[in-house]
């Protein structure tokens, strides 16, 4: 098995009466939903798509995101997630980024999506959900074959450049990644996974749509709302609850009228943003389950698991590289650490990328002999466990989601009444960042305005929340702005 | 408790725990909205101020009830907690 669409054949075809997915009171089985995936894929090749086209996917979680994800995956396409935040200007900079020829969203983001169309550079279309049901059952079809050595998908990353860096991962990638996590993880069909992370972004993609899959479990994709979710994990015996720091947080502090039964859960697993052990103790000592910390990025996928019997001493640890990757600490100089001391994290893994697609000069400094340099800080215990210790690069973490500070500068740049800003993460108690704009007026404004003026252009989590009006910017003396300086008082 | 009680209450949450900018804090008025175009929360920062509520004055909030409009202004805001509190019989600490 060498690619994603055989992956889907075997695994509906092994657990065909097995639940693939729960979503209220809707049931979808492997093979009812290899039914759905293989009308809508040959929908698809009927209106022109073809092996190596894209196709994005706009939903929440839900069952349509899955189906709609195989589905381009099945047709021989490249699957673009597209996060449900983002606004017209996003939206397009995807659709023209990755040469969108078709998008498989629904009526909610029908009248976005016809706004940005016209506008993109090439010619896109919708096929919404709403017309799935209309669509003629395919029972003989067969998905077209394809190379495992080619993107399966287009993923961003954000950071070092204004716009979000494209990243195409192979068939071959994802599932050794897949491969890895189910052995570590020690997955089966029994398992029962809670889909609250954004399926759009990669730690909800592929750690828990995915991981779901490729173990033949059962997946229940929800919003994340906190009574109705307890509540769904105590009915269902759920055993799977991987999610970002803000939803294991805001569990640990909310005071449920009856403390909900978590007995089910086999294991609690955060990732995106570093988890502070205070929330950490008050999750465990609310629902018996210390939380294990995963790293992972969309450069690397997943890297390490903190899967250690001695959880409770190394609550802050991301745990030891899983099997096949390696970790290493280097400093400035490029040189390897010892146990304990701080430096950059580089990590060598077979389902890594090689480097961004068109950014040769970024590729030279960031992948290097092997490794990927990861721009986080961090250290190597005497047993090899990874803890990370903060970032190199100017990234802000907004419960989970990486913004990239210039992005969110650009879109101030084009106010009128601005002449310079600068925008950075002003830490919270939660682990995670504000988003603080610096700003030196040309003339009037106010932060109403200014946060208006982002409001159309970008998501609602990458818009400031704080705006600081300044006489000038901190510079050094050859005039390079001082970022580490912006949340400090002015002097 | 009376709404000025609670509203001052509100805005140290805001200040205290979601750092909120004081300015905006010290000239917001019943009127001032939460989110987008006033206070400006998103919906992580809805959802934090929510929790803020819930344990500053003893109170469940289904997230149910955690809408837009709920935010729509301070004022509203105020308003709920009162009746939450009347209705659970709770006093604040």
């Amino acid at each position: 098995m060498q690619t994603l669409p055989e992956l889907f054949a075997r695994q509906t075809a092994t657990h065909a009466a097995h639940n693939a997915i729960v979503y209220g009171e809707r049931v979808l089985t492997y093979d009812e939903l290899r039914a759905r995936v293989y009308t809508l894929a040959a929908e698809m090749q009927a209106r022109g798509v073809r092996v190596g086209d894209r196709v994005g996917v706009l939903f929440r979680n839900s069952p349509e995101f899955v189906i709609a994800y195989w589905a381009v995956l099945n047709a021989g396409a490249l699957a673009v997630p597209l996060n449900d935040h983002y606004q017209q200007s996003e939206i397009l900079y995807f659709i023209d980024a990755c040469e969108l020829g078709l998008i498989l969203t629904n009526a909610s983001y029908r009248a976005l999506c016809e706004t940005v169309l016209p506008q993109a550079r090439t010619h896109c279309e919708l096929l919404l959900e709403e017309t799935w049901d209309a669509l003629p059952a395919q029972t003989d079809w067969q998905p077209p074959v394809v190379d495992p050595h080619t993107p399966v998908m287009f993923q961003f990353s954000s950071g070092s450049t204004s716009t979000p860096k494209r990243i195409a991962r192979t068939h071959e990638q994802i599932l050794w990644e897949l491969d890895a996590l189910a052995h570590a993880l020690q997955l089966t069909p029994q398992d029962r996974f809670l889909g609250v992370a954004p399926f759009s972004h990669v730690n909800g993609l592929m750690r828990t749509m995915l991981s779901s899959f490729r173990a033949g479990a059962t997946l229940y994709p929800a919003a994340f709302e906190r009574q109705p979710v307890a509540a769904l994990i105590e009915r269902e015996r759920l055993t799977m609850f991987i999610a970002v720091p803000f939803m294991f947080i805001t569990l640990a502090q909310t005071r449920f009228e009856r403390p909900p039964d978590f007995s089910s859960l086999r294991l609690c697993i955060s990732a995106s943003a570093p988890l502070p052990n205070k929330y950490n103790r008050e999750f465990h000592a609310q629902f018996g389950h210390y939380i294990r910390q995963l790293y992972g990025s969309t450069e690397t996928g997943t890297m390490s698991v903190n899967l250690s019997d001695d959880i409770e001493n190394t609550l802050d640890s991301v745990g030891a590289p899983l099997e096949r990757v390696s970790f290493a600490v280097v400093n400035d100089a490029d040189e390897r650490l010892g146990a304990e001391t701080v430096g950059q994290v580089i990590v060598a893994s077979p389902w890594a990328i090689l480097g961004y697609d068109d950014l040769p000069e970024l590729n030279a400094q960031v992948f290097r002999d092997g490794f990927f340099y990861t721009g986080d800080l961090g250290r190597l215990d005497a047993q090899g466990r990874l803890y990370l210790q903060g970032r190199l690069k100017f990234l802000i973490n907004k419960g989970g989601f990486k913004i990239d500070p210039r992005e969110v500068e650009e879109i101030l740049e084009a106010h009128p009444m601005i002449k310079e800003v600068a925008v950075v993460g002003v830490p919270t108690a939660y682990g995670d960042d504000r988003v603080k704009a610096v700003v030196v007026r040309r003339g009037p404004c106010t932060q109403v305005e200014l946060a208006e003026f982002c409001r159309s252009r970008i998501a609602d989590f990458k818009i400031p929340s704080v705006f600081e009006f300044r006489e000038e910017m901190p510079k050094s003396p050859t005039g390079k702005l001082r970022r580490g300086m912006l949340n400090e008082p002015e002097r | 408790m009376n709404p000025d009680e609670i509203q001052a209450i509100i805005k140290q949450i805001l200040t205290d725990a979601l750092q909120v900018d004081p300015c905006l804090i010290s000239d917001a008025t019943a009127e001032t909205p939460l989110l987008g175009r006033g206070i400006g929360l998103d919906s992580v920062e809805a959802m934090r101020l929510g929790l803020g509520l819930e344990n500053a004055f003893a109170i469940s909030i289904p997230d149910a009830e955690l809408t837009t409009e709920l935010f729509s202004s301070l004022g509203t805001l105020t308003a709920y907690v009162q009746h939450k509190t009347v209705v659970a019989g709770k006093t604040v600490t």
